[in-house]
């Protein structure tokens, strides 16, 4: 019955669903014609070079940046103004008061997100076991290391049991312990049903978490899927590593062309070091025989599958 | 029917309790932050405290210890008595040698703020009843003081001019005295003569016209006399009209810009967006300088009642008249804040707009006597306002009516709009 059917939220909607979303900044375009969906209980993880616009796509699906946008940015399908309270937005710098005991800014924190202050803290002492924060609340934030600061950043974020998360680069800062910490944390929020959506710089690690993986380029989704699909998009099942003893630019030049005409994809060079992109491990056999007709000496040489940082390189 | 009652007054209370909990929240975050910055805490009570007490007792223009150095070239007992009984200065006679180049010098320096040169013959010209001159000097510099020397020292030379002119007033009944004498004798000798009668006769009512004539009238011969429109005690209350409001605008606008700059420096705003609009925090904002300026209000007023001012204390007209100032300060520091990128520069900022506001409030130099488009635009600076309306509330008891909500509204809309849009 209207309006409380308004009010309504409907289930079986996307977490975050985000249809042909353009934004600008001045004049320069963002993202352009960005369409992505969240499932219920998934990791989504957003990677692209600097400048791509991923943060600016989660901070415009999180509500922080309120400028005028193109498209449909819908939580639960609903407006993502109305459905606030079901998002936990973390941001890339820690956002704690430095003046205020980490009680103060756990109270403050869970006030700002309409919920009392004797649940906030309780919410957080639950956080702060599970992310392994065992330091005293009456501290203030100067009085605690980098990687503790981004951990209680993270558990402000989500002293009311948000059902979408939105990181925005959450391993920034973070040791590897911490890192592990962090994603065994993520995991155990997604097996209780809770949608992530997040950024990052470290490929290779986030390869082995998530389940979707969303690369933007210039703004746009160049990629979206999982590890496979992006590993058959681009051709490259295996890649081949290449140490030569000594590599002229002659001898250069005509590998250079020889993977032109076997359409063979040279993702990196540097001195002596090549890294090849390969379809299958017949090819690695064609270039060997090439290098041996040559007379190319190895110091190293290796074939093995690619990692995310392989294919982000390639694309 | 799909959703029980309970459920949907759940979907109207549960937002309103979640929005009261922001704006608590926002509260409790500045409230708890000016306590632990203790800097800013100090500042904004000891600012309207040592602001207070220094116009209240330590500028007061009637305090007469005007340091004067003399050059008594005249070196009479005349002209000694004449710059000794100056009143309200301090007189101290230097050597007759390089007197005048010593007194400048001395005043070059700060020894004496004016300086007196009493020239040879000053006193000879006083008997003569010629008009006789003493130099004054003074430094010109200084702007303040400069503007007081006119009425200063011909105030202090009054009283002694009154007693040269009383004394010349005797002296012309003395010699008009002597003629009369003169004129009754001739009289006397020609009573027979009808025509050197009357003649005699219009110079005995001249001689009467002179000897009745006032040394008032002399001394000043239209009399000015200043009729004040309010009753005279509410000249010690009025004070307060000017000085709350300044310290008001002064304190808020530099706690509000840099309380802005503190949340947009710690991402407490990134932490304010995501869970809301910012309206809320806004809103936080308003109670918060609200509270400041209240406190500020009963310092200053505390101060003024122990100096002896009495107000009526109309409750409610009060009350609008702090939201009003209080509610402008904040939305006019917030924008400040916006525009500022660190601390240090809206601390600049709000003394940039400070100083000229305070310059064109009318508290130092009249703004009746400003150019016309001064005038124009100290009619549009919100300080003016606040100081009429103070002294609307607080000397008469007026209401000052809800006009100053609209200028609210937009200055709330504009603020809302650039946090909303472009932090």
């Amino acid at each position: 019955m209207w309006p409380f059917d308004f009010f309504k939220r409907d289930a079986k909607k996307y977490p975050l669903a985000a249809e042909s979303v353009r934004f600008s900044y001045s004049e320069q375009e963002v993202l352009q014609d960005i369409t992505l969906n969240v499932k219920e209980g998934t990791i989504t993880a957003i990677i692209g070079k600097s400048g791509s616009g991923k943060s600016t796509f989660l901070k415009l699906a999180a509500g922080i940046i309120a400028g005028k946008y193109y498209g449909k940015i819908k939580i639960f399908g609903r407006s993502k103004v109305l459905e606030k309270h079901s998002v936990g937005f973390v941001p890339q710098e820690v956002a704690l008061i430095p003046d205020l005991t980490i009680e103060d800014n756990i109270k403050i924190a869970g006030l700002n997100l309409g919920i009392p202050e004797d649940k906030a803290l309780d919410k957080a002492f639950d956080l702060m076991k599970l992310l392994r924060l065992d330091e005293s609340i009456k501290k203030k934030p100067f009085e605690l290391s980098g990687g503790q600061k981004v951990r209680l950043n993270i558990i402000l974020s989500l002293l009311h049991n948000p059902k979408v998360i939105v990181l925005d680069e959450p391993f920034v800062g973070l040791d590897f312990l911490n890192r592990r910490l962090l994603w065994h944390f993520l995991e155990s929020l997604k097996k209780k049903g809770f949608s992530i959506i997040l950024t990052s710089h470290l490929l290779t690690e986030t390869q082995d978490h998530v389940d979707k993986l969303v690369i933007l380029k210039e703004g746009k989704v160049f990629f979206k899927g999982n590890m496979d699909a992006l590993k058959s998009k681009l051709e490259i099942k295996y890649v081949f590593e290449v140490r030569f003893s000594r590599l002229s630019a002659e001898n250069l030049g005509k590998i250079k062309k020889f993977c032109d005409y076997k359409d063979i994809k040279i993702v990196d060079t540097y001195e002596k070091y090549m890294m090849i992109s390969l379809k299958n491990q017949r090819a690695r056999n064609t270039l060997t025989n090439f290098f041996d007709k040559l007379k190319l000496e190895y110091e190293e040489i290796g074939f093995r599958e690619p990692n995310l940082d392989e294919i982000f390189l390639k694309a | 029917m799909k959703y029980s009652l309970k459920l949907k007054m759940k979907f109207l209370i549960d937002p309103t309790v979640a929005a009261s909990r922001k704006f608590y929240g926002y509260l409790k975050k500045d409230m708890l932050l000016l306590i632990r910055r203790k800097k800013y805490l100090y500042l904004s009570i000891l600012i309207p405290l040592i602001v207070g007490l220094l116009f209240l007792f330590f500028l007061n223009p009637s305090i007469d210890n005007i340091k004067v150095g003399i050059c008594d070239y005249d070196a009479t007992q005349y002209s000694r008595q004449t710059v000794s009984d100056l009143r309200g200065f301090i007189v101290t006679f230097l050597p007759r040698a390089n007197c005048t180049e010593q007194l400048l010098n001395d005043i070059k320096i700060g020894k004496y703020s004016l300086g007196l040169e009493v020239p040879n013959g000053f006193s000879q010209k006083i008997q003569d009843l010629e008009q006789a001159k003493i130099l004054v000097y003074y430094d010109n510099t200084d702007i303040a003081f400069s503007s007081l020397i006119d009425w200063k020292v011909d105030q202090s030379m009054a009283a002694y001019e009154r007693t040269v002119i009383d004394k010349l007033n005797a002296e012309l009944g003395a010699r008009v005295a002597a003629i009369r004498s003169g004129v009754d004798f001739i009289s006397d000798l020609t009573r027979d003569y009808q025509i050197a009668s009357s003649r005699i006769d219009a110079i005995d009512q001249d001689l009467k016209k002179i000897e009745e004539i006032e040394t008032e009238f002399i001394l000043n011969p239209i009399w000015t006399e200043k009729v004040p429109v309010y009753r005279t005690e509410q000249t010690k209350d009025a004070g307060f009209a000017f000085i709350f409001p300044i310290i008001a605008l002064f304190i808020v606008l530099m706690l509000a810009s840099t309380s802005f700059i503190y949340d947009k420096k710690s991402n407490f705003i990134v932490r304010v967006k995501s869970s809301t609009t910012p309206l809320i925090y806004i809103l936080a904002k308003l109670a918060f300088f609200f509270v400041i300026t209240l406190a500020n209000f009963l310092i200053i007023l505390f101060l003024f009642i122990a100096y002896g001012a009495n107000y009526s204390y109309p409750v409610l007209k009060i009350l609008n008249l702090l939201f009003f100032i209080s509610i402008i300060n904040t939305l006019l520091g917030m924008l400040i804040g916006l525009i500022s990128d660190n601390e240090g520069i809206a601390i600049l900022f709000s003394l940039v707009i400070s100083f000229p506001f305070m310059l064109l409030s009318g508290v130092f130099y009249p703004t009746q006597t400003m150019p016309r488009l001064m005038q124009y635009i100290a009619k549009i600076i919100p300080l003016n306002y606040q100081i009429e309306y103070s002294k609307a509330v607080m000397l008469f008891g007026q209401s000052i009516g809800f006009k100053w909500l609209i200028t609210a509204l937009i200055l709330l809309i504009l603020v809302n709009y650039l946090i909303t849009r472009k932090h």
